[in-house]
């Protein structure tokens, strides 16, 4: 699908809004465009899911108290 | 810490190296403190410091080497995307069932290059302008790289849940007959 905007795909279109990178204007005028089509509602609503799986089920490894005890004794000493 | 540590171990794919590497950081961000400009974003800074500090002495030990294909990276201009790309946007109902640690494996299967900036934007949240920055590239280079990032990580992803039988009924008209796909 494209014209929404200069002839750029939607799903890139999708992709800048959702990085905050429309200008400001140009991100209000676009999300007025979505909201009056019901494929673009769908793909907007798929890649804020698809973001949100990624963000919630990527593995966070954190680093244990040892870790920073020792890493501190190496910047202090 | 704990983001550094996030993004250390999907580099190196592993939590000792991924301990070594935040280590590394630490240390190099202490003794190079007066290189930071006050003011500026520090957790971006120490990104920086981590990826280089990856490039300069973990890389060589990388079972996996990550290539590029640099052809589809060239052709990969501004309305110009792979022909694959229109399987891309994955149903809900295939992430909503999927379980385990397939992101974490999709991610990983990624090259350097992609994966990266999905860990720096998705993950950590930085800009496209912070990313630019601890990547040393011009911002269009991390719009594209990301928009492909993401197109990959969905065809991975895709894939795992096909193989997991979960079946793509996207397009099927009344009949089982597939709609045009369109992008």
């Amino acid at each position: 699908m494209r014209d929404f905007n200069n002839g750029m795909s939607l799903k890139k279109q999708i992709s800048l809004y959702l990085d905050n990178q429309l200008p400001t204007q140009e991100a209000v005028a676009f999300k007025s465009k979505v909201e009056e089509n019901l494929r673009g509602q769908k793909m907007l609503e798929s890649e804020i899911q698809f973001r949100e799986y990624i963000r919630t089920n990527v593995k966070r490894p954190s680093v244990s108290q040892g870790f920073i005890e020792n890493l501190m004794t190496r910047i202090k000493g | 810490m704990d983001a550094l540590k996030t993004f250390a171990y999907h580099l190196a794919y592993n939590e000792e190296d991924a301990d070594d590497l935040v280590q590394e950081t630490y240390l190099k961000a202490h003794k190079f403190i007066e290189n930071y400009d006050t003011g500026t974003n520090a957790k971006a800074w120490l990104f920086k410091i981590l990826k280089n500090a990856y490039i300069n002495e973990y890389r060589k030990k990388v079972k996996r080497p990550s290539k590029v294909d640099i052809d589809e990276v060239i052709s990969f201009k501004e309305g110009e995307e792979p022909k694959h790309a229109a399987f891309t946007d994955l149903r809900l109902e295939i992430f909503d069932n999927t379980m385990g640690d397939e992101v974490t494996i999709a991610l990983n299967a990624l090259p350097l290059e992609f994966r990266e900036v999905i860990l720096l934007c998705d993950i950590d949240s930085f800009s496209y302008e912070e990313i630019a920055k601890i990547l040393e590239l011009p911002i269009g280079t991390v719009r594209s790289r990301l928009f492909r990032a993401r197109n990959m990580l969905k065809d991975k992803l895709k894939q795992y849940a096909l193989k997991m039988g979960y079946k793509d009924m996207r397009g099927l008209k009344h009949g089982g007959q597939r709609d045009e796909e369109e992008e």
